[in-house]
């Protein structure tokens, strides 16, 4: 079948020059994340009871002062802007990854993701170069999120007809993937927004386990070799590079059930956590899930089937750290 | 002249001039990358009917084999790697989603690629030789093969191919349509479906319906497949097919594990079962340098194969090349493909074949002889096929009968 190719598709509406200045973005390297023998990797997490809305939505006044409050704690500055630009500069395609495969119930608040694009827009990121991703258009859509008419952000799935995979295919240790076009060609920069949630097979799914939306072919990682394939997955060059920020939307968690939990394990912890090391913040989500669990009397992860090695093999990998002594917990103030 | 009952009229009167001049064109055409009747290649809505679409997905029924569990989960019973899938997941397929606790398929009527192919392409060298089969797959397979061939559909989702919008009694009625071909003087019809390239129990229900339909209309059904699947659907498949074709990979649970990312057991299952219920079927077994190539292994096969299944099962050796994610490694030597044929002949085996070697006029064992007195009874250059030689399915020259399909539905002669 050799004159079968995934199809090459530019995003639509994406003119030439900016495609161009994307591309020449994107190949600006940016460190890796490497942390020195004495430093230690700050994850910043900021928590407001005042941010629930009606039912599920959040109020996005407060939920902007969340956003804010965890990138400025982050980053030593004092306002949104100042902070922001620490990440981006004005003629970045930003990506920010959501995490919607359990629609409405337990995505990525659009509330936090408008957050956030605001404060690139106060970076001097424009709208239409921030584009929300994930998987799929249909996970996006099944989580509230407008295709059109929304001003502040633009919303794309990478496994639709607008974008498709860039071959050829890339092997890294237990995968062999074709890559989200929107994290080797069309975005500068990445944020990766995940939730904070329990997964059935991975035990955890936050920040590193989030980026198998950025691959063609997750299903064949799932049931075997799972752990490893995550840290891999995360050790591809352009998710290393381009992905500045994490920021994890505890809005709503789940400490069982997931990743597409029933209603009755989805809770309310109003945190938004935010890292540049995924390791770290995924370290910090699972001993919040631990808690969690433990305070409804569920056995813990560690050391059952579902521990989340990849945590472990993807400090390994020099991705960052989970070793509780390298990492400092800041509290926000909000 | 030959006294096959169902071959096509081209075919059938095919002098040997004509049949070298066919190889050559068809080499020609290999060569080329022409577009050529039996080259396989994705769905295409220029010169056929029907529009492809990229990632279209226009029927999502309720798939036949699964489990419900609680909280919303689902596990497949189709195959043996018995998925657990949760609410908006899908198995290991990729084609195959749980849709609030309901598992649905992905690939009903939407195949992504579609072609007329001779069945000796399958191969299926025993069953209405120099007949064609209008040949379909869509996206997904339930294994992941390091060498797999046609990768580029099988490893990837419904959504990332280009998709036919073709429903069972579509595709029986595209499959009923005659052909123009470069290989016939008149129009090319085919005689079967194949449901091949990828993984058809993945598409299992398109399958299965789609076989029942076709047998209505006097289309048989085949089957190319990995024998990766459970025992209840493949009883039940066994209603609507007329012959099947086993990749068997290797006879050992180490080449599963690692170069499959399967079992070997289930797949011996299958073939007990197809032996059982006397459906036609043959075994394929890519011979891939220092992987499964040990002589040893292969008399091992070949015994069980012999005791298990019968002496008539032909059994087809095929060179390796590089692709996918096995590129490190040299083509198979033809010297190793000819040395497990003649051990395989040894153990029993009355039809032995090689292919894959691309040998110029074809080689020895690409032809079927007769077990008793070695008469050539059917000449083959890779996919062409000379004379027929068979007398009511027996040789004619010793009498001996010749197990397959020759003429009519399923069932061993």
């Amino acid at each position: 079948m050799s004159e079968l190719r995934i199809p090459h598709s530019p995003l639509r509406t994406l003119g030439r020059r900016a495609f161009l200045q994307a591309g020449f973005a994107a190949g600006a390297a940016r460190p890796a994340l490497g942390l020195a023998a004495d430093e230690k990797s700050r994850v910043v997490a900021a928590t407001s009871s005042r941010v629930f809305g009606e039912g599920n939505a959040l109020k996005q006044d407060a939920a902007q002062d969340l956003v804010d409050a965890a990138v400025c704690a982050l980053t030593g500055e004092q306002s949104a802007a100042a902070a922001w630009r620490h990440f981006v500069k004005p003629n970045d395609t930003v990506g920010i990854k959501a995490s919607c495969l359990a629609g409405e119930r337990l995505s990525t608040r659009i509330e936090v993701v408008r957050a956030i694009a605001r404060g690139l827009q106060a970076a001097e990121v424009r709208p239409q170069r921030i584009l929300v991703w994930d998987r799929k258009l249909s996970d996006l859509t099944r989580a509230g999120y407008p295709t059109e008419g929304c001003d502040d952000f633009r919303v794309v799935g990478n496994d639709d007809r607008v974008l498709g995979f860039h071959p050829p295919l890339v092997e890294i240790g237990e995968i062999g993937s074709f890559f989200s076009r929107l994290v080797t060609d069309t975005c500068s920069v990445i944020i990766n927004v995940p939730v904070l949630k329990d997964h059935d097979l991975a035990g955890i799914s936050v920040c590193l386990k989030s980026f198998f939306g950025a691959i063609h072919n997750p299903n064949k990682y799932h049931f075997a070799s799972l752990h490893q394939a995550i840290a891999d997955v995360n050790r591809q060059d352009d998710i290393r590079r381009k992905t500045v920020l994490h920021l994890c939307d505890a809005t709503f968690a789940c400490c069982h059930g997931g990743p597409t939990p029933p209603p009755k394990w989805i809770e309310r912890l109003g945190t938004v956590y935010a890292s540049r090391d995924p390791v770290a913040l995924d370290q910090v989500a699972w001993q919040k899930i631990e808690e969690l669990r433990k305070a409804k009397g569920l056995d813990p992860l560690l050391g059952s089937k579902r521990e989340p090695k990849h945590i472990a093999l993807a400090a390994e990998a020099r991705l960052g750290t989970n070793d509780p002594n390298r990492i400092r917990l800041v509290r926000a103030a909000v | 002249m030959p006294t096959i009952r169902n071959p096509q009229p081209a075919v059938r009167n095919l002098t040997r001039r004509r049949f070298v001049r066919q190889c050559a064109l068809g080499g020609c055409a290999l060569a080329a990358g022409a577009g050529a009747a039996w080259l396989p290649r994705p769905a295409s809505g220029q010169d056929e009917p029907g529009l492809t679409t990229l990632g279209g997905i226009w029927l999502t029924p309720e798939a036949r084999f699964y489990e419900k569990l609680p909280e919303g989960r689902v596990r497949c019973t189709l195959c043996p790697n018995l998925c657990e899938v949760g609410d908006q997941e899908r198995g290991y397929c990729g084609v195959r989603e749980n849709r609030g606790g309901l598992y649905h398929t992905l690939v009903y009527g939407n195949p992504c690629a579609r072609n007329v192919d001779p069945i000796e392409k399958k191969p299926l060298f025993h069953f209405l030789p120099g007949t064609w089969a209008y040949s379909i797959a869509t996206a997904g397979c339930n294994v992941e093969c390091l060498f797999c061939q046609n990768w580029e559909i099988s490893q990837v989702r419904p959504e990332q191919t280009r998709n036919l919008n073709l429903p069972p009694d579509a595709l029986v009625a595209d499959a009923a349509r005659p052909r123009r071909s470069y290989f016939t003087d008149g129009p090319l019809r085919a005689r079967t479906i194949a449901f091949t390239y990828t993984e058809p129990v993945v598409y299992y229900e398109y399958m299965f319906d789609t076989a029942r339909a076709a047998r209505a209309k006097g289309i048989e059904s085949v089957m190319i497949s990995n024998g990766y699947i459970t025992r209840e659907p493949m009883e039940k498949l066994c209603d609507v097919l007329s012959a099947v074709k086993i990749d068997l990979k290797a006879y050992t649970e180490r080449f599963y594990k690692k170069l499959v990312h399967g079992k070997l057991q289930p797949v011996l299952d299958t073939l007990k079962l197809l032996a059982k219920k006397k459906m036609w079927f043959e075994i394929v077994y890519l011979v891939i340098p220092t992987h499964n190539d040990d002589p040893k292994e292969v008399r091992e096969m070949a015994k069980w194969i012999c005791g298990e299944l019968g002496p008539d099962v032909p059994l087809h050796y095929s060179a390796f090349f590089p692709t996918y994610k096995l590129r490190d490694l040299e083509r198979t030597p033809p010297e190793t493909i000819e040395r497990l044929w003649e051990i395989s002949r040894k153990e029993g085996l009355r039809y032995v074949y090689v292919g894959n070697l691309s040998r110029p006029g074809g080689h020895p064992g690409e032809s079927t002889r007769c077990p008793k007195c070695d008469r050539y009874l059917i000449r083959r250059v890779r996919y062409s096929i000379g004379a027929v030689e068979l007398k009511d399915g027996k040789c004619p020259g010793c009498d001996t009968p010749i197990a397959g399909v020759w003429a009519g539905v399923a069932g061993r002669s």
